[in-house]
């Protein structure tokens, strides 16, 4: 029941901190802090004796009732994987980073916002019911839309109308496929249910009608394909990224592209062993493209913030190769290359959180984020500039960085499948170390713009952020197992189920 | 277990964070602190070589994640490498405590540095070879953020990038090429056993030979080789070292001799068991590769006119005759690599003993780098002159220094190779690079010492107050001296080493040609000085110059010419495809403009709709009703 109170406690916080005024980012800060608190310990009690599947389900039936053979069961429950519990920590400490970096300080509707968002993703990895599954969905893509509409810079009208839009219709055909899933359950059992582990078990969906199946394999892939996003769906991301606040960045980069991640490996993977071989090849080859793809269109950038923007989608490219390749290989390596899918998928919102913090902190000196405005800032102002070349070198997969460890897990496991086409990602991986390093030279390096005039390097609250995020991912890459034992337990789990 | 060992990579680190306070507030007491934090580390590893004289080796190792191990290993090869890394970065670190003195930024330099040893120290030590990744990748990092030290200098940057992506894309064909163990492995590991844990992969390269076929082995070896291609700078990735000068000198000196480029080597001496078993064509292609470069970097070294960069061209050709040891060990036996390391650790002696004299006299010289506006030095700084004079006849390997030795007994080997499978390839090119080494060093030496000073600066050239030069001293009496362990050191790596000798002949080819080079050297600087010969118009001296344009289909052509358009045509459509979708939506939205004029309000146009579409709907029940 815990759980249950945990995601109470969330709302009411989240719904005070519309109106606490000026007060709002210290209360949604301390409040967030203390739930995320509270999180860590419940974690570390319960997964310390892990053996992976789901735990704690708490089941609230709602609407239960049966007649003429024909029972409706609507269930508000919730429950804990491996991963899920990683995925909520993760969401967690990224809200309270949105929140540190939070820049309209003096409006608590933008607090408030931010918090709806983190109470959203906490809400969606836990609930074990498609029904509020997707009604979380939507309660993270909301508030979000008026982050972006309301608070973004440049052209943010139309551009958080596409990014709602756009995501809005991955969520119709995630209904859609629920509903069909939910409705053959119905047909073939006389129970209306949208349980999870009703829904997406292997048995039943086998003796669905090969028309349904692939129509709800469809929808949920469309709707997790743009969550991740992966080529060539990706076009909501780098306008909203542009237009969205730093604070609304980071959650757009570690929470929504995270929700693609828990889709694919969390949901939909317990009946991926029903794919078409076909299709999985083409997820593959999708992810394969994408790493290449946003490599390249990163390099293309001179906007920094797109750049960034773009190469988190190319790391997020990793989690639908491991998506693939899991379902070719077999044994150990199955679980490595899942757990390490699973691992980047919490550890990219980590390295993207740095990212835009610490771009946050340049562009509030010199106003401009684009590679050829700045140039030499690492004379001016080195802490702000160290701090931004850690987050980029945390991008391209640096090891002792966040990015390293999933990357390496899912590139190494994936030769099984690949053979050598793995080569096509150390490809994608150059080019990004090369974007990556290139614009470092040109913005941090060389000839100071005079231009920009005098800087000041950072105030020491601003140090304490930017360290505190540095830190954890550090910690993130050095010492994985914490988080990557619950996961391989899991992964071992979810690859005995298929 | 936890052993104590871990310490030797932990103290170093420990001067990471402290090193940056410390400068930070009392600027002049940096270096001091990672000084002592180093020679921690080698007391250590000293206690490690007494403890394996009477035992195989140490191991202690926790999971990481996953089957993947953290841990260190250390066994006589380890212990040997362990002991130059942290010796010679000890020199090196005093004598930068003299040469950055002037430095605002020092306190950054030597937290820097330190970090740079402890990772070379944890790669050496480590017992995994992702842990060694690792490492390995903190190495690359560290050599970015120094050779890019004076961030202002545009080179500076240009050649830190360029140094990280060269490295970059060995280390990630490193990645796959463990990614292919791992994949054939780890079914047929014992239980509890990491596939990628080095003990278990040296231990038992036999049976992952045949367990997973020679080939496959081959293919798996030779993508971790191309890892030590790029690191120690082995043609054709070798392109990154020779801009790496930009750096502070010092940097040079570690990255030359202690804690970069021998990591390459030590990493394939370290997995030689896996080489061996795997299909022959993994170590000859070690071999050519070694023997190329060694004759390739000699070349290019005797038209460089910049100090640092004969050194660095001299680095990546002696680094070409260890990895040609190393390979031709596949047919001489384990000795072959015996002889490399003890290579290794000469050639590590010798060349930071010329970096640092190069240092001293940069710093005389205002960083001026070209040997021709020099001169005359040797008037000027005896002191150093005579250092740097020991350092060349050591890298030129006159007797009865320990170059001799050392470089002597890989030329006796190429020819045991010869012997053994009648390829005579190696040893040519290796005995036509002793003329090469020879060659570049004293043509530079000549240009430097000999003669009038050719330039302002080199004429107010003196010598620093010995003190400072205590380290380069402690140096070049090594040199001289460290002949004399060649023997104990082989039996230490490997008990039962076999030291082939050639016919007298063939022992004595090498030091002919090694005077035969340093009379070419001065003719060369006799024409130089004199002008007597305008070169610079001759073909083969500009295709030489332009190092055989290697740098220019890099720059120009792969990258300028296809991976940045490529860029621009992906990110150009993707842009395109971006506003197609906007404009996709402007037409949906136009649609529902004009959907919108349907609805008049005039009664009559609903009806009329009313029926068009019931009669649709009977038209389409119909049809299907046709159709059945």
């Amino acid at each position: 029941m815990i759980l249950l109170e945990f995601l109470i406690a969330f709302l009411i916080v989240t719904i005070i901190s519309f109106f606490t005024g000026k007060y709002a980012k210290y209360f949604s800060l301390i409040s967030v802090f203390v739930l995320t608190v509270v999180f860590l310990i419940y974690s570390f009690s319960v997964f310390g004796s892990y053996t992976g599947g789901i735990i704690s389900e708490s089941n609230i039936v709602l609407s239960s009732f049966t007649a003429n053979n024909i029972s409706v069961r609507i269930n508000f429950s919730l429950g804990l994987t491996g991963f899920t519990d990683a995925l909520v920590l993760m969401a967690l400490i990224v809200t309270i980073f949105a929140l540190l970096i939070g820049e309209k300080s003096n409006d608590d509707t933008f607090f408030g916002l931010l918090t709806s968002v983190g109470f959203g993703l906490v809400g969606l990895f836990m609930v074990r019911n498609f029904l509020f599954f997707y009604i979380f969905w939507e309660v993270v893509l909301v508030p979000m839309f008026f982050v972006i509409g309301k608070y973004g810079s440049y052209n943010k009208d139309k551009i958080s109308i596409k990014f709602f839009i756009y995501t809005h219709v991955g969520s119709l055909f995630l209904l859609l496929s629920i509903f069909t899933l939910s409705t053959y359950y119905f047909l073939k059992t006389g129970l209306f249910t949208f349980q999870i582990s009703d829904l997406m078990n292997l048995a039943f969906q086998e003796s669905l009608p090969k028309f349904a199946l692939y129509f709800s394999f469809f929808g949920f892939l469309l709707a997790f394909l743009i969550k991740l996003p992966t080529f060539p769906l990706h076009e909501w991301l780098p306008n909203a990224h542009y237009t969205a606040p730093y604070s609304g960045s980071i959650l757009l980069s570690g929470g929504l592209l995270s929700m693609g991640g828990y889709g694919l490996l969390g949901i939909l993977y317990p009946v991926a062993g029903l794919f078409p071989l076909a299709l999985v090849y083409f997820l593959i080859a999708l992810g394969l493209i994408s790493v290449v793809y946003f490599a390249f269109t990163s390099m293309f950038q001179k906007n920094l913030k797109r750049m960034i923007a773009y190469s988190s989608a190319g790391e997020m490219a990793f989690v639908t190769i491991a998506f693939g390749t899991s379902l070719l290989s077999t044994g150990y390596v199955r679980t490595f290359d899942l757990a390490g899918g699973m691992y980047q998928t919490i550890a990219h919102a980590f390295v993207t959180s740095l990212a835009f913090s610490s771009l946050y902190f340049i562009y509030k000196r010199t106003h401009t984020i684009q590679v050829y405005g700045l140039g030499g800032l690492y004379r001016e102002t080195p802490v702000a500039s160290s701090f931004f070349l850690a987050a980029l070198l945390a991008s391209l997969g640096l090891p002792t960085l966040a990015g390293f460890i999933g990357e390496f897990s899912v590139t190494i496991a994936s030769y099984q499948s690949l053979g050598l086409l793995t080569l096509l990602i150390i490809f994608g991986l150059i080019v990004t170390a090369a974007y990556f390093i290139w614009a470092a030279q040109r913005s941090l390096f060389g000839f100071y713009n005079e231009a920009l005039g005098k800087l000041k390097d950072l105030n020491k609250a601003e140090f304490l952020i930017l360290f505190l995020m540095l830190v954890s991912s550090i910690f993130i890459g050095i010492y994985p197992t914490l988080i990557f034992r619950i996961l391989t337990l899991y992964a071992s789990h979810l690859g005995g189920l298929i | 277990m936890v052993s104590i060992y871990y310490l030797i990579f932990i103290f170093p680190l420990i001067a990471f964070p402290v090193e940056y306070l410390i400068g930070h507030y009392k600027r002049k007491y940096s270096g001091i602190f990672s000084s002592i934090m180093i020679l921690l580390s080698l007391v250590l590893v000293i206690k490690g070589y007494f403890y394996l004289l009477n035992h195989a080796y140490i191991y202690s190792h926790y999971v990481w994640f996953y089957n993947i191990d953290f841990g260190i290993y250390i066994d006589h090869l380890t212990i040997i490498m362990a002991m130059m890394v942290s010796f010679i970065s000890l020199m090196i670190n005093l004598f930068a405590m003299f040469y950055m003195k002037n430095d605002p930024r020092r306190n950054i330099y030597f937290a820097e540095t330190s970090l740079f040893i402890t990772a070379m120290l944890g790669l050496v030590i480590s017992s995994n070879l992702v842990l060694f990744f690792l490492f390995w990748e903190i190495v690359g990092l560290c050599s970015y953020l120094l050779i890019g030290f004076w961030f202002f200098k545009p080179n500076a940057a240009a050649a830190a990038k360029k140094a990280f992506l060269v490295t970059r894309v060995g280390d990630l064909l490193f990645i796959i090429g463990m990614g292919v163990l791992y994949a054939k492995l780890v079914n047929i590991v014992p239980l509890s056993t990491s596939p990628l844990s080095i003990p278990y992969l040296i231990n038992n390269a036999h049976a992952i030979a045949t367990a997973i076929g020679p080939s496959t082995l081959a293919l798996a070896t030779l993508l971790i080789f191309a890892g030590a291609v790029a690191k120690s700078a082995q043609f054709p990735l070798h392109v990154w070292i020779p801009d790496a000068m930009e750096g502070p000198t010092t940097v040079s000196a570690l990255i030359h001799a202690a804690t970069m480029v021998t990591a390459g080597v030590y990493l394939v001496a370290r997995l030689f068991p896996l080489f061996e078993y795997a299909s022959a064509y993994s170590l000859y292609v070690v071999t050519f590769i070694g023997a190329f470069t060694a004759v390739y970097a000699g070349i290019l070294g005797i038209v460089m006119n910049d100090i640092k960069r004969v050194l660095a061209y001299s680095t990546i050709s002696q680094l070409g005759y260890m990895m040609a040891s190393i390979g031709i060990a596949g047919i001489i036996g384990y000795s072959g690599v015996s002889f490399a390391m003890y290579h290794l650790v000469v050639h590590a002696v010798f060349k930071a003993l010329l970096f640092m004299a190069a240092a001293v006299i940069l710093l005389s010289l205002l960083e001026l780098r070209n040997i021709k506006d020099m001169g005359g030095l040797f008037k000027k700084m005896p002191v150093t002159a005579i250092l740097m004079l020991i350092g060349a006849i050591t890298l030129a390997a006159i007797p009865p220094t320990a170059g001799y030795f050392s470089k002597g007994q890989i030329i006796s080997g190429a020819y045991e190779y010869y012997t053994m499978s009648g390829d005579i390839i190696p040893w040519l090119l290796l005995i036509f690079g002793e003329i090469l080494t020879a060659t570049y060093i004293f043509r530079m030496y000549f240009l430097v010492f000999l003669g009038k000073p050719r330039s302002e600066l080199a004429e107010k050239a003196k010598d620093p107050k010995l003190i400072y030069l205590t380290p380069l001293m402690v140096l070049a009496f090594l040199s001289l001296t460290l002949g004399i362990i060649q023997k104990p050191f082989y039996k230490f790596l490997d008990p039962s080493v076999y030291i082939y000798t050639p016919p007298l002949l063939i022992e004595i080819i090498p030091v002919i040609f090694s005077f035969i080079g340093i009379g070419v050297a001065y003719a060369i600087y006799y024409y130089t000085v004199n002008n007597k010969i305008d070169i610079h118009k001759n073909v083969v001296y500009r295709i030489v110059k332009n190092k055989f344009y290697l740098d220019t289909l890099y720059t120009d052509y792969i990258a300028d010419r296809i991976i940045l358009p490529l860029s621009y045509i992906i990110g150009y459509n993707d842009r395109k495809y971006d506003n197609a979708i906007d404009e996709g939506g402007m037409e949906f939205s136009k649609f529902g403009t004009f959907l919108r004029k349907i609805e008049t309000g005039s009664i009559a146009y609903y009806a009329a709709f009313l029926i068009i579409g019931i009669t649709v709907i009977f038209l389409i029940i119909e049809l299907l009703g046709v159709i059945k």
